[in-house]
């Protein structure tokens, strides 16, 4: 992408957004008011999730006329439960090219979009799993950014532990409050969005997200919006250098902190380098 | 230059003067430039802007001396080092002749002290067997005696009003110089009680507090954000290397911050960490140090029976006395 198209920083994308829960409950509520939204926009809606159907069926009990909605395939209802084993390890590629042809279909078929509440939690436990699942979670991202379909994603901390549901979380443009230290994401304005805080607390998370996710991102000129960045330290810089080498990416971060700048000419970094956004 | 004197270096000779007025000055500095004339050796002179014009003034001609501009402002030792190396790498091939190099450094007030004195140190590592002969002129005046007494323990000759420079014998090998001074020095501020403290520390949170405090002080920008990096900085090596518990105190005063990071550890295993050029490319050693020593040219590091501290200051550098 050319670097000129990064411009002001505006809102983050609301489009792709997930929810690390302790109350399953709240949850419920939660992705029953996204699906409602989805409705009353004339969405096709879909709620997917690793319980039987009967328990997904009952946590939408609040949707008006929920039974006439499946029915007429406005609302879809899909179980996990025994469709993957316990371990099963998700090919990045494949539920993006599932959901973009959902998404084709939807709008062939007259809805406006396709909206998703997927609770993968039984799809992330394992490091194995966490790994392929966070480069599906960047590939359907990058997709969402630039298409009518839209997702929101709930991930269980009781199971998944704050540690790991943050390795998922920061993949989302947006998440409950602490579920990531920072976001990285797909963007119109840019080849990816870099927000939030990246230090001690984060330097593995950030290293794991950008070995990940880097790789997958289209071309060799590599633009991080880094507009939302309000926080990076040399090993979070020195991290984002290697990733970009070991791709085969030159990544330009277009920041206005001028800290960054500094750092950058004192590591003397040479894969990545850093531009004012304003 | 007598025999006696610098036969027995081979490489780096470090000299330090003492001088009290401009009177002093001239006598112990200007010869050491016109000796560098007589012999054609290369010679370089980095000082004060108007002390560099005392030496003009009493040298029999300047063209053989280059005179560099000086800006105490914005030094900081890594890149005093690296701009050193740079020189003598510039004049080596001098058919021989040894490069002279007068050269001033920031003066040795608040927590510069420590930063200075570690750099007169590590400069004698550094430098050993590179062929330059190094004179640092220091006002006297005001000078505490332990200041003194470091710039002895680091320098290998003394320089004086009425001869040649003579053979120092309080001079000390860089490494056990450094191990040795374990406690450092303290900011004046500290005197008082701090106006922060917090207990293991998270970085984010303590980046919000601190930039509160930095803003409130009235400190520019650039050095709120230099401080708020160069305290994450020491505070991840604290938290990584050093252990808990982490103890972070600050201390402040219009203009003025200054922080303090003591961890559970023995300190860094490297006495020169934080001074000595890192190449591009290496990834693990000292970066975080190095970086904390150009972004807070005012850094001080110590070990004590409580663990191993690094005391930062941005604002009004050198303000008061040491």
């Amino acid at each position: 992408m050319a670097q000129a198209a990064v411009r002001t920083a505006g809102a983050e994308r609301l489009d792709h957004v997930c929810w690390v829960y302790d109350d399953p409950v709240d949850f419920h509520q939660r992705a029953t008011a996204f699906l409602i939204d989805g409705l009353a926009a004339g969405e096709r809606v879909e709620y997917v999730g690793s319980d039987s159907f009967d328990d997904l069926h009952r946590q939408l009990g609040v949707v008006d006329g929920l039974d006439e909605l499946i029915s007429a395939g406005q609302l879809v209802v899909r179980s996990l439960s025994g469709i993957y084993g316990d371990d099963a390890v998700v090919v990045p590629t494949e539920p993006v090219a599932a959901y973009a042809a959902a998404t084709q279909a939807a709008l062939a078929e007259g809805f406006s979009g396709y909206r998703v509440v997927a609770e993968a939690t039984s799809l992330v436990r394992s490091p194995e799993q966490r790994d392929a699942f966070a480069r599906y979670e960047h590939l359907i991202d990058r997709y969402m950014a630039h298409n009518p379909f839209s997702a929101l994603c709930g991930y269980d901390a009781r199971i998944l532990g704050r540690d790991g549901a943050a390795h998922i979380a920061c993949l989302h443009p947006h998440a409950n409050a602490g579920a990531a230290p920072f976001h990285w994401s797909a963007t119109t304005r840019a080849d990816v969005r870099l927000a939030g805080e990246i230090d001690l607390a984060a330097h593995d998370l950030f290293d794991a997200t950008v070995s990940r996710t880097i790789p997958l991102v289209p071309g060799d000129d590599v633009v991080v919006d880094g507009a939302g960045l309000d926080f990076i330290d040399h090993r979070g810089l020195l991290a984002l250098d290697t990733h970009a080498r070991t791709a085969g990416r030159r990544v330009t971060l277009m920041t206005d902190l001028s800290i960054v700048h500094r750092l950058t000419e004192i590591l003397a970094l040479r894969w990545v380098r850093t531009q004012g956004v304003s | 230059v007598t025999a006696g004197t610098m036969t027995r270096h081979e490489g780096f000779v470090h000299g330090v003067g003492f001088y009290e007025d401009d009177d002093e000055f001239v006598r112990m500095f200007a010869p050491f430039c016109q000796a560098g004339l007589d012999e054609g050796a290369p010679t370089v002179v980095r000082v004060e802007e108007r002390r560099a014009g005392l030496l003009r003034d009493h040298l029999d001609n300047t063209d053989g001396v280059e005179f560099l501009a000086y800006d105490d402002q914005y030094v900081h030792a890594p890149g005093a080092m690296a701009g050193a190396l740079d020189l003598i790498a510039r004049h080596s091939p001098s058919g021989g002749k040894r490069l002279r190099l007068l050269g001033e450094l920031p003066p040795l007030a608040g927590l510069a002290r420590d930063t200075w004195i570690r750099y007169e140190a590590t400069a004698n590592h550094v430098l050993r067997a590179l062929p330059v002969h190094a004179l640092c002129p220091y006002d006297a005046r005001g000078m505490s005696p332990a200041a003194r007494s470091e710039l002895l323990r680091t320098h290998h000759t003394i320089a004086s009003p009425w001869g040649p420079e003579i053979e120092n014998a309080a001079y000390e090998e860089p490494e056990q110089f450094i191990r040795a001074r374990h406690d450092g020095v303290r900011d004046p501020l500290e005197a008082d009680a701090p106006r922060l403290e917090m207990l293991d520390p998270n970085p984010s949170n303590t980046r919000h507090v601190l930039e509160a405090v930095a803003r409130e002080m009235q400190l520019p920008p650039a050095q709120v954000d230099s401080l708020l990096l160069g305290v994450t900085e020491v505070l991840g090596n604290a938290i990584r290397h050093g252990g808990r518990p982490v103890q972070l105190r600050a201390w402040s005063r219009p203009g003025r911050v200054v922080v303090s990071v003591r961890d559970a550890g023995e300190g860094p295993t490297d006495p020169f960490v934080g001074l000595v050029p890192i190449e591009p490319g290496v990834r693990e050693g000292g970066l975080g140090l190095w970086i904390a020593h150009q972004l807070c040219p005012e850094i001080a590091l110590s070990v004590t029976d409580d663990g191993f501290t690094v005391r930062l200051a941005v604002g009004m550098g050198q303000a008061s006395p040491s």
